[in-house]
This record gives C-alpha cells, sequence and structure tokens, in this order.
C-alpha cells in the first residue's frame, strides 16, 4: 500500500508537467517556430486512441478471450493502408475550409446546415458519453488499487455517496484541467499546438510504461513468453485460450469489432481532431499511416503475457482482470514500478478525456448553442470572445458529469472494454455521411440526416438501451421479451436475428444508416449550396483555392468588426493586415469588401464558430446575397466535369481548325499547280504545233508536187529536217524540264571547285564561240572555290548561258566574260555579253516557261524557251538564285549564285 | 502521375490482403490449440502478419520518385 497523498503528489505532478509542455508548446507556435510540425509528433498525437482501454481493458478482454482484444488494433492498421488516399482527400477538404470538427465538417458538406451539425453534436456527445465514463472509471479505479492493495474489500466500501467518490473527484479534476487547457483563450485558429504536444508527450509515458510492465512481468516474474505462456492448458475443454472461438460471438463478432475500430480510428470526434484539424502538414500522412501501426504493435505485443501471467498468478478470481497490469507488480511489491504504470495508465486516461472533452465543448459551443443563439439574436453586440469561452467551459464540466452519472449508472456492471465498443458503434455512424460525402456527390442533406438519424436511434436502441436495462435501470422484461411483449422489437434480438450484441447493433444500425442516406439522397432534391459544397468537397483535388460564393455587398469595416466580435480585435487587426499584405492591397475602411475578402472573413470566424455559424454571421452583414440559385446551379453543376468537357471540346475544335486551315493551304496549292500545268500543256501543244505544222506543210507540197526541182525539193527538205531537229531538241527539254520539277532528277551531289567545272563548260562551247568568232575572257578566281553541287547540271547551266551569250552576240565583234568570286557565302558566276540586252520589263520574264525574246532584228529565235526556266530550276534546286542584269543596247549579265 | 496511380493501388491491394488474411476462413487456418516454440501459433500469426502489413505499408509509402525521374519515365512514355 501506498501513501494516498505519494499517489495524489505524484499524479498532480505529472498534471503540471503535461500543462507545462503545453504552455511551452504554445508558446513557441506563437512565436512561430512550432515543436509540434513532424510526423513523428503527428503519430504520438494519434497515439491518442490508446485510451485506458488498452491500458487496462486490453489485459482484462484477453484474460478470458485470447485474442479477442486484438481487432480494436487490427482494424486501424488495415484502415491506415487507405489514409494515403482517404484521409487525405479529408485533410485537403478541412484545411481548404477550415474545419473545425467532424460536426462541422459534415454540416458543412452538407450544405453548411445548422441541423446537421447540430444532429452530428449530439450524436457525438451522447456517443462518446460511455468512452469518458471509461477512463473515470479507470483512473478512480487504479487510484484506489495503489491506494488499497492487497486489501481490495476496502475499494467496495469507497464511494457509497459523491462526495467521497474517488470517481466524482477525479471527473473534477479532469474538468478543471481540460478547462485550464482547452479554453484559455480563443484562438483565431482550430489548432491547438499545446495540446497536442501534451498529448504526444502522454503517448510516450503510456507506451513506456506499459513496456515497462510488460518487460518485467514476463521476464522478471516469469522466464520468458514461454514460460507464462506455458499455463495455457491445451488439454482443457474446446475452445481454449489460444484458438479465436474463445471469443463470444466468434468470427462475426471479430469481423463486426475490426470493422467498427476501422471506422473509429477516422471517425471518432477526438481521432477527428488529431487526425484531420491539428494535421500541421498532409505529408505527415505518409509517416504516421505505417508509425501509427507500429505503435499499436508495440503496445500491444506484452498485453497477452500480462493476461497468461495474471491468469496465473491470480487463479482465485479476486481480482478483476483489468487491473492485472497494475496489481501484479504490486504483489511482487514493486512500488516505484507500479507508480509508474499507474502514471502511465493516468496519461492514457488523461489524454483521451481532454482531447474529448475539448473537441466536444467545441462541437458544443459552435455547432450546436452558436446556431441557435444567432437564430435567436441574444447575443451581444460587442466582444464576444468572453461569451464563446463561457460556453466551452460549461460545455466540457457537462460533458464530463455526464460521464460520471453514466458511470454511476452502468459502469460497474460492464468490464472497459465492453463499454468502449459502445462509443465506437456511435462513432461510426459518422462514417457513411463523412464517405458518401466525399466520393458521391448526389448525396444531400435530407439523405444525411435521415441517415444519421436512423443509425442513431438503431444504435441507441440495440446497444444503449440494453446497457441500461443489464445494469437494472429499466426491466429485464425489454431484453427477454420486447417492448409491450412484441418479441420481434427485442433490442438485442431485432427482427428475430440471432447474432452477438454487437455484430447485430452493427448491422443493424448500418444498414438504416446506408440505407436511410442513399434511399432519401436519390429520392429528393438538393439545394444550391448543398449542390456546390457536394461539387467543393468531392472535387478537392481540382478546386483548392476556393469558390467564390459570395457576391459582396459588406463594407469592409463591418466585416473587421464582424470578426473582432468573436476572435478579438488584436487578431482580427493581425489576420487583415496578413490578409492585404498578401494581396497587395490597402484596404480602406468604407470601400466594398470584394468576394474574396468576405470569403476570406467566412474562413477566418470559421476557425473559431464552425462553419455553420460563421456562414450565418457573414450572412447578416453581407446582406446574405450567396449567389443567384438558377445562375450557379448552372455553372456549378457538375462543375468540372463541365469544365474539363468544354476544354477537351476547345481542343479538339482547335485541332480541326488548324487541320482544316491546312488542307485550304493545300487546296490553294493545288488548284494553282493545276492552273500550271493547264497553261504548260497549252503552251507545249502550241509550241509543238508550230514545227509539226511546217513539216507537215513542206511535206505536203512535196507529196503533191512530184515534178518538182530537185534544188527546190532538197531546200524543203532540209528545213523538214531543220524542224524535226526542233521537234526533238523541244522534247527532250521538255523531259527534262518535267524531270527537275518533279523532282524525280537523280543528283549526284559533290564537292568540287567551280573553276573546274566552269573549264569544262568552256571547254564543251569553244566550237561555237570559234565558228562565231566571238572572243571569251575567263577570270579564273585566286584561290579554289569549293561549292557542293551535281557536276553536270552546273554544265548544263553554262553552257545554256554561254550559247544564249553566243547567240546574243554579233559575230566578230561579239566578246563574252566570265568572271567568278566568292561574297560571303556565296559564290557569285557572272556570264557578260555585248549583245543588244534585255529589256527591264523582260528581265524576270526571261526565266519563264517558253518565254522567249520575240522582237530581235533577226526575226524568229533558235532555242525552245525552256533553257533559262530548266537552268532557274537546277539553280534553286543548289539553293542558288539566277538573275540577269542588263542595260538595254549594252550587253547583259546573267549572275548566278551557289552556296560555298 | 503514373508513379502515384501505382502506389495508390499497391495500397488498396494491401488493404483488402489485410481484410482477407485477418478474417474468417483464414484465422480458423491458425486458430488451433497448438504451440510453435512455445507460444501459440494463433498469437505468433498475429504478431507476424501485422509485423509485415507495416513493412509493406512503409515500403509503399517511403518509396519515392525524386521529381527529375518522375519527368524521365513521363517523357520516355511520351
Amino acid at each position: 500500500m501506498l501513501q494516498e497523498w505519494v499517489i495524489l503528489l505524484v499524479s498532480l505532478c505529472y498534471l503540471g508537467i503535461l500543462f507545462g509542455i503545453a504552455y511551452y508548446a504554445d508558446k513557441r507556435a506563437d512565436a512561430g517556430r512550432s515543436i509540434i510540425s513532424n510526423p513523428y509528433i503527428y503519430t504520438l498525437s494519434i497515439a491518442i486512441y490508446c485510451t485506458a482501454w488498452t491500458f487496462y481493458g486490453s489485459v482484462g478482454r484477453a484474460a478470458s478471450n485470447g485474442v479477442g482484444f486484438l481487432p480494436i488494433y487490427i482494424g486501424p492498421t488495415i484502415m491506415a493502408a487507405t489514409w494515403w488516399l482517404v484521409l487525405r482527400k479529408i485533410i485537403r477538404i478541412a484545411k481548404t475550409y477550415r474545419i473545425t470538427s467532424i460536426a462541422d465538417f459534415i454540416a458543412s458538406r452538407y450544405g453548411k446546415s445548422a441541423a446537421v451539425s447540430g444532429l452530428v453534436t449530439i450524436i457525438a456527445v451522447v456517443g462518446i458519453i460511455p468512452y469518458i465514463s471509461l477512463q473515470l472509471k479507470a483512473i478512480s479505479i487504479s487510484f484506489n488499487v495503489m491506494n488499497y492493495y492487497p486489501e481490495m474489500e476496502l475499494i467496495s466500501s469507497q464511494g457509497t455517496s459523491i462526495w467521497n467518490d474517488t470517481a466524482f473527484a477525479v471527473t473534477m479534476i479532469m474538468a478543471a484541467f481540460s478547462i485550464l487547457f482547452g479554453t484559455r483563450n480563443i484562438d483565431a485558429t482550430e489548432r491547438h499546438e499545446g495540446m497536442i504536444a501534451a498529448i504526444a508527450f502522454e503517448s510516450i509515458i503510456k507506451l513506456l510504461s506499459f513496456t515497462a510492465a510488460g518487460i518485467f512481468i514476463t521476464f522478471f516474474m516469469f522466464d520468458g513468453p514461454t514460460h507464462v505462456f506455458s499455463s495455457i492448458d491445451l488439454n482443457q475443454p474446446q475452445p481454449s485460450l489460444t484458438e479465436l472461438e474463445i471469443m463470444p460471438g466468434g468470427y462475426t463478432n471479430w469481423f463486426s469489432l475490426t470493422f467498427l475500430a476501422m471506422m473509429a480510428i477516422l471517425f471518432l470526434p477526438r481521432q477527428f481532431q488529431v487526425l484531420v484539424v491539428e494535421n500541421v502538414n498532409e505529408n505527415h500522412v505518409r509517416k504516421a499511416a505505417w508509425l501509427f501501426p507500429l505503435y499499436l504493435l508495440v503496445i500491444n505485443i506484452f498485453v497477452l503475457p500480462i493476461a497468461m501471467a495474471g491468469n496465473q498468478i491470480f487463479s482465485g478470481g479476486n481480482i478483476d482482470p483489468d487491473i492485472f497490469v497494475l496489481a501484479l507488480p504490486l504483489a511482487k511489491g514493486m512500488k516505484t514500478l507500479a507508480l509508474f504504470i499507474y502514471i502511465g495508465g493516468l496519461s492514457a486516461s488523461t489524454g483521451m478525456v481532454i482531447v474529448a472533452a475539448i473537441t466536444l465543448s467545441t462541437m458544443v459551443c459552435n455547432d450546436l448553442i452558436m446556431p441557435i443563439l444567432l437564430r435567436l439574436e441574444v447575443l451581444p453586440k460587442e466582444d464576444m470572445s468572453g461569451t464563446l469561452l463561457t460556453i466551452r467551459r460549461f460545455s466540457i464540466l457537462i460533458v464530463l458529469l455526464l460521464g460520471y452519472f453514466y458511470f454511476r449508472l452502468v459502469g460497474e456492471s460492464y468490464t472497459l472494454a465492453s463499454t468502449g465498443i459502445l462509443s465506437f458503434a456511435a462513432a461510426a455512424q459518422f462514417a457513411p455521411a463523412i464517405l458518401l460525402g466525399i466520393y458521391w456527390k448526389g448525396a444531400n442533406r435530407n439523405g444525411a440526416i435521415s441517415g444519421l438519424i436512423a443509425g442513431f436511434m438503431v444504435w441507441a436502441y440495440t446497444l444503449l438501451l440494453p446497457s441500461l436495462i443489464k445494469s437494472s435501470w429499466l426491466p429485464m422484461e425489454y431484453l427477454t421479451h420486447g417492448p409491450f411483449g412484441i418479441t420481434l422489437l427485442r433490442p438485442c434480438q431485432l427482427f428475430g436475428i440471432q447474432l452477438d450484441p454487437v455484430s447485430h447493433s452493427v448491422f443493424w444500425s448500418m444498414l438504416a444508416n446506408c440505407g436511410m442516406i442513399a434511399v432519401v439522397s436519390m429520392f429528393s432534391k438538393q439545394k444550391s449550396i448543398e449542390h456546390i459544397q457536394a461539387s467543393l468537397f468531392v472535387n478537392i483535388y481540382q478546386h483548392s483555392d476556393g469558390a467564390r460564393l459570395w457576391r459582396g455587398k459588406a463594407m469592409a469595416i463591418d466585416l473587421k468588426k464582424l470578426a473582432a466580435r468573436f476572435i478579438g480585435l488584436r487578431h482580427t487587426r493581425e489576420a487583415f493586415i496578413s490578409y492585404e499584405h498578401r494581396h497587395g492591397i490597402q484596404l480602406a475602411s468604407h470601400s466594398q469588401a470584394d468576394a474574396n475578402l468576405v470569403e476570406f472573413t467566412e474562413r477566418l470566424l470559421a476557425g473559431a464558430i464552425g462553419s455553420a455559424s460563421a456562414r450565418v454571421m457573414v450572412s447578416s452583414v453581407a446582406g446574405g446575397t450567396e449567389i443567384s440559385q438558377e445562375g450557379v446551379m448552372r455553372i456549378l453543376d457538375e462543375t468540372t466535369q463541365v469544365i474539363e468537357y468544354s476544354h477537351q471540346l476547345e481542343q479538339k475544335s482547335q485541332e480541326l481548325e488548324a487541320a482544316s486551315q491546312k488542307l485550304q493551304e493545300a487546296n490553294t496549292r493545288l488548284k494553282e499547280l493545276d492552273k500550271m500545268k493547264d497553261e504548260f500543256v497549252s503552251t507545249i501543244s502550241h509550241e509543238l504545233r508550230t514545227p509539226l505544222t511546217s513539216v507537215r506543210a513542206f511535206s505536203e507540197i512535196l507529196h503533191d508536187n512530184p515534178q518538182m526541182k530537185d534544188d527546190e525539193r532538197k531546200k524543203f527538205l532540209s528545213v523538214i529536217v531543220k524542224e524535226t531537229e526542233r521537234l526533238t531538241r523541244l522534247v527532250n527539254r521538255i523531259l527534262d524540264l518535267a524531270k527537275v520539277e518533279s523532282g524525280r532528277a537523280d543528283w549526284k551531289m559533290e564537292d568540287l571547285d567551280i573553276a573546274q567545272v566552269i573549264q569544262n563548260a568552256i571547254d564543251a562551247t569553244s566550237q561555237l564561240f570559234r565558228e562565231r568568232q566571238i572572243k571569251l575572257n575567263y577570270e579564273v578566281a585566286e584561290k579554289p572555290l569549293n561549292v557542293f553541287i551535281d557536276q553536270d547540271r552546273i554544265i548544263q547551266v553554262l553552257i545554256n548561258l554561254l550559247s544564249n551569250a553566243v547567240k546574243f552576240s554579233q559575230p566578230e565583234t561579239g566578246k563574252v566574260e566570265i568572271k567568278v568570286e566568292q561574297l560571303g557565302n556565296e559564290v557569285i558566276i557572272r556570264i557578260k555579253d555585248n549583245g543588244p540586252g534585255i529589256k527591264p520589263g523582260e528581265q524576270n520574264r526571261i526565266f519563264d516557261k517558253f518565254m522567249q525574246i520575240n522582237d530581235l532584228e533577226d526575226g524568229k529565235p533558235e532555242g525552245t524557251g525552256l533553257g533559262l526556266s530548266i537552268c532557274r530550276r537546277i539553280i534553286e534546286y543548289h539553293n542558288g538564285r539566277i538573275w540577269v542584269e542588263s542595260i538595254a543596247g549594252t550587253g547583259a549579265t546573267f549572275i548566278f549564285t551557289l552556296p560555298a | 502521375m503514373i508513379h502515384s496511380s501505382r502506389q495508390h493501388s499497391r495500397l488498396i491491394l494491401l488493404f483488402i490482403v489485410g481484410i482477407i488474411a485477418l478474417n474468417y476462413p483464414i484465422l480458423a487456418l491458425f486458430s488451433k490449440p497448438t504451440k510453435w516454440f512455445g507460444i501459440p501459433i494463433l498469437y505468433l500469426y498475429f504478431f507476424a502478419f501485422w509485423s509485415f502489413f507495416i513493412t509493406a505499408m512503409a515500403i509503399f509509402l517511403e518509396e519515392k520518385i525524386s521529381p527529375n525521374k518522375t519527368n524521365m519515365i513521363t517523357k520516355a512514355k511520351g
């Protein structure tokens, strides 16, 4: 037996340390250097899941059910695999819309409805009361055990009236502590850094002390786990403690408990608080998703050994298995260790009580009382933060007192674990509204309300009511024969279904809840605000920017005043200054507030009083014109799909337009080509007909006049020969041109010195120059100029130009010059003659097909009219240019370039 | 995106594996009055599977592809 004052002193010191840690963390947070912003603290804060239920209750359950305690920890482990998908989405939503609690979340999803938030709050409070009572019971029992062990019969003589009841004292201390902890001031933020730091510390303490107990019992009182487990009698009548069948309800119960734990880890109000609301960075989920299950694994390793050890040592059955973990070290006289374990149990319970009380009080204040007060318009016009604090403090006290009374009502007749299950089943009622709400836009307010009410009623009828009946506060008749003797309505065998009580309740309540939410949602209409919120929640990843739903009519100063009423002048000023800073604007006090500012104020308020109340308040100032119903419906109804769809359409039509433009271009080009071809054909036919006509005419004359003179006949025949030669040349040229134009010509490109090529061309035409006695002057370049060309083609060009020059120069006086030079990256070749020259108007046209200069003095020129055209094609193919410079009467210079 | 959707499907697969492995009838395989190394096999199975589950989750969640590498993969696919 320890001195009572020692235990009290240690307990109060421990609470003092917690308070110190919270105070320090708050200070650091105010200074902007948060100590909780890391995944490890986040994980430890989630470990608030492990309460006195884990610390004492698991052993109690294991002692009689073997692995029956495990679903409570297996469920969250399995669920953690979905955190990165589901929880992250919830966190993103909550952060974007500054959600303050689970009631706020659900209400916000279903059109910021005050009815929904109030309903959720009531379910949460009623549902969590058994859980709080469990903690109070655990604290008072552990205190009494520490105080009276081994004279356990003294405990039962305690607590006959409230005034000397340990549990009541514990309740009052817890209430005082929670009030000090959670409601020191109203922050502009929904997060409580100090509280998180303190519960993270508590999570370390409870893990260490439970593990210490486990190691001591397993390895010091016994010789390791093998020794402990040797006590299990494998030959006893089936089933033994090593089998799952020993659980009442067997595998069905196992499944139901796992399911409840999966839901509870996310949707117990305090879990939602630490997981979602207090989350600093959604990336912390990545580590927490596997570290938290690891924490659960570690804290559970010694549960079975401790339970089996207790079964062995206290085989008489006079010690409640729920306190084995404390009683075993005490039985060995290890008082210091026992004290440490007691502190661990205390931290497990206080953490839960504090967070649950603060969470519930925030909900009661923001989501239940405030909306009512706002409707009644009984609030003072001036500073409201004092009113808010008072409401919260009273809420904490009331919640804890309710927990205490529940404990007085039923606590004695239930084990710790079975009391906790009751709360788990209540928390699971939030699952359909939230999970359907974030993935199914169709879920609406009416559906959510019906589902919540139906699920809650069934839960109360099938689990809560029996717990009251079994504690003999109501006649047993209800359970055995049903209300008014209607056996179909027996609370634990509803409609005659035979299941263990938990599976039975889970089945019916989930059926009612999911069924109502689905069916009512499908058959009732959404209001526009619900529609918008549904869209915003489901598509959170698309628009985290928030929607601008307010059509501002408010003055900036009014909004400022409004905010100051709830969060105080200083916080408001700071918030508005940071807003101005962020948007780079200066808010004149009488300027009209834009939608952004109204939205900002609403979120600011939502952080303090919840979204439903914030909306009411802001609309009171902003005139309540959220948006025209039909207009926004049309825009926001299926927002993203429509936007996405129209975006795709736009893209498609752009692509189409581009394609059709290309087609049009191609078409124009084709038409041009067609026209050119027509022209070409008609010109060619004309050109071919001329020699053909003369050939035919002369042939006919020869044919019709057989007695023609010989010399005359000879003359005619020579004309025919000449004309056919001309015809052949023409056809060859046409073939050549066609080849070059169609790109079917074979090009043999090589690197050559242009001087050599020119020399070849000169050699080929030297006969012509000699015949007409025309001088040729070739200025060779100083150094070799290499060009990448098809030699034959360039020679063809040169021959063409040279023979043209010869053709148009006067015999004997004629003079042709060739000059080669490099200019920049081009090689320029000039061929100059002193013929009659070309008129400016014809200088360009001579390169066209069949263009011949007609007005020469000696009549019809020789040649086909295709030569220069082919030259141009060849030079263009080499990426060069060709043109002529000429002054009529002084000769012409043909110039072409080739890239060097 | 390729990376994250693969991560998501792995986690969902793990979730399903967890539900199956920790329920009837798989559990019935180990629910026997037998001990291995002096420890009931049902207890061994739970803690072994639990450890496996946590390890798998840690591997899936902590595996990161650097932004550069992601780009390269996307480019290669594109």
